[in-house]
């Protein structure tokens, strides 16, 4: 597979972005508006806030990463992108790549309204933390990428995509949350109760990057 | 059917089917390089249907695809870099500039930076729009979005060029200025045309042959030179496609 291609998609989604902000926007609304629900429903009680911050950004990606193939469906390059010669597991991975880079760039934001709304306490380990939101928005990405993909083409692409992302994300959910919990204890990066979640997250991100490369091709054609 | 040529575009008893209901059926067609035929018929006769399968976005259900001889189907990315396609609707990236929107398709056409950023020179000079270069797709024109689309499908320089309803929603001038593109003897020499249109006037102006499509089936082919627009027009008129293909 030329890498030339995945890079090029993952190019051009960058710059798309940094000129309609269309996925950053929507992440930034969503994962606010989980953010702020969370504040409300606590009436001043403890937030579990690395619950919340997962919580936003499962529920944020389930409705912006959507956008993926579906930005291109609705403006007619989903053809033009398949009808190149450029692999669809290319087409796949720069989306994947890019959605990656929207997702952590939400992450940090979610980052921020959670410090704001629930104060910083929870960071005990900056990066220990990053190495969670790094690898979780890759695994969100990859699994956003490749439902938009498979569901591109459905007349009821918007409500069809949550429904088909969630479940698949929800281990990388559960093993993200917990880490971060461990983490935001105090636990240390290199302890058991950090490393095996963070192994565990990268074990998932690296299956479904090989798996759904491989499946690509079908989705595109679905 | 035994495969008559090797250059240009070759189609052989294409069948497809969306359930039951038949879009094209043993359809058969050769287009050569520096030729420009017409696919005309009414709505859902099958014409857009055969340039996605010409494209490789569809898959036939029988028949064969070849594109200078290269089996679409099992070389799907050999033949897909011969190809250049421009649907009715311009495909384009509307908050990047002309000149973006055919690097980056330049580039996954498999152009290297330079090639690239030099063709999309080129084509944009081809197409008029060299003054508008630097601005957003989003606020050029119906036409110059479909002058840019075609300059796009044009600019890794096809074998074969498939275009859907180039003339839809355009007024005299643009449509003008498609037909001179078409016929402008550098491109007709480099690829085979084929096109899809119900604007039979455009049509005949700009192709050398016109192939007549109903119900999925070639129905004739003519020589352009030969066709009276009018009595062309009166033909499609009388034929019963319906909405039928999607």
């Amino acid at each position: 597979m030329p890498r030339s291609a995945v890079l090029q998609v993952a190019r051009k989604d960058l710059l798309l972005e940094s000129r309609a902000a269309e996925q950053l926007t929507l992440f930034a609304m969503l994962v606010a508006l989980v953010l702020v629900v969370f504040r409300v429903a606590a009436e001043g009680r403890p937030v579990p806030v690395a619950t919340a911050l997962w919580v936003s950004l499962l529920l944020s990606a389930s409705v912006a990463l959507s956008r993926s193939f579906h930005a291109e469906a609705d403006h007619g390059t989903l053809d033009l992108l398949l009808a190149s010669p450029a692999a669809p597991a290319a087409l796949f991975l720069g989306k994947a790549f890019a959605g990656a880079a929207f997702t952590f760039g939400a992450a940090l934001f979610a980052l921020v309204l959670c410090a704001a709304f629930f104060g910083a306490d929870f960071v005990r380990d900056p990066v220990a933390l990053v190495a969670f939101l790094g690898l979780g928005a890759l695994g969100l990405s990859v699994q956003g990428a490749f439902f938009s993909a498979l569901s591109a083409r459905t007349r009821t692409r918007a409500s069809l995509f949550p429904v088909l992302m969630i479940p698949f994300a929800l281990p990388l959910f559960l093993w993200a949350t917990r880490g971060t919990v461990a983490s935001s204890l105090g636990a240390p990066l290199l302890g058991p109760a950090v490393l095996a979640d963070l192994g565990l997250v990268a074990a998932y991100d690296a299956l479904f990057l090989v798996l759904y490369t491989f499946l690509a091709p079908r989705a595109l054609s679905a | 059917m035994a495969v008559p040529q090797t250059d240009g575009l070759t189609l052989l008893d294409i069948t497809k089917s969306f359930g039951p209901l038949e879009a094209l059926r043993e359809f058969s067609l050769f287009v050569r390089r520096g030729e420009v035929v017409a696919l005309l018929g009414p709505n859902g006769a099958g014409k857009t249907t055969l340039l996605r399968v010409a494209a490789g976005l569809l898959a036939p259900a029988g028949g064969r695809v070849l594109v200078d001889g290269i089996d679409l189907v099992q070389q799907p990315r050999l033949a897909k870099r011969k190809v250049g396609w421009a649907a009715e609707t311009p495909q384009l990236y509307e908050h990047l500039s002309p000149t973006e929107n055919l690097e980056f398709f330049g580039r996954l056409w498999g152009m290297g930076t330079r090639e690239a950023r030099a063709a999309a020179v080129h084509a944009l000079e081809a197409a008029g729009l060299s003054h508008r270069a630097a601005d957003s797709v989003s606020v050029l024109s119906h036409g110059m979005r479909q002058r840019l689309s075609i300059a796009r499908a044009l600019l890794h320089g096809p074998s074969v060029l498939l275009l859907d309803e180039p003339f839809q929603g355009l007024d005299a001038r643009a449509r003008a200025s498609i037909v001179e593109r078409l016929r402008d003897p550098k491109e007709r020499g480099a690829c085979a045309v084929l096109m899809a249109t119900q604007q039979v006037d455009a049509a005949i102006s700009a192709c050398d042959r016109a192939a007549i499509v109903d119900r999925g089936r070639l129905v004739n082919v003519l020589n352009a030179p030969e066709v009276d627009a009018a009595a062309l027009s009166a033909e499609l008129r009388a034929l019963g496609g319906g909405d039928r293909a999607p």
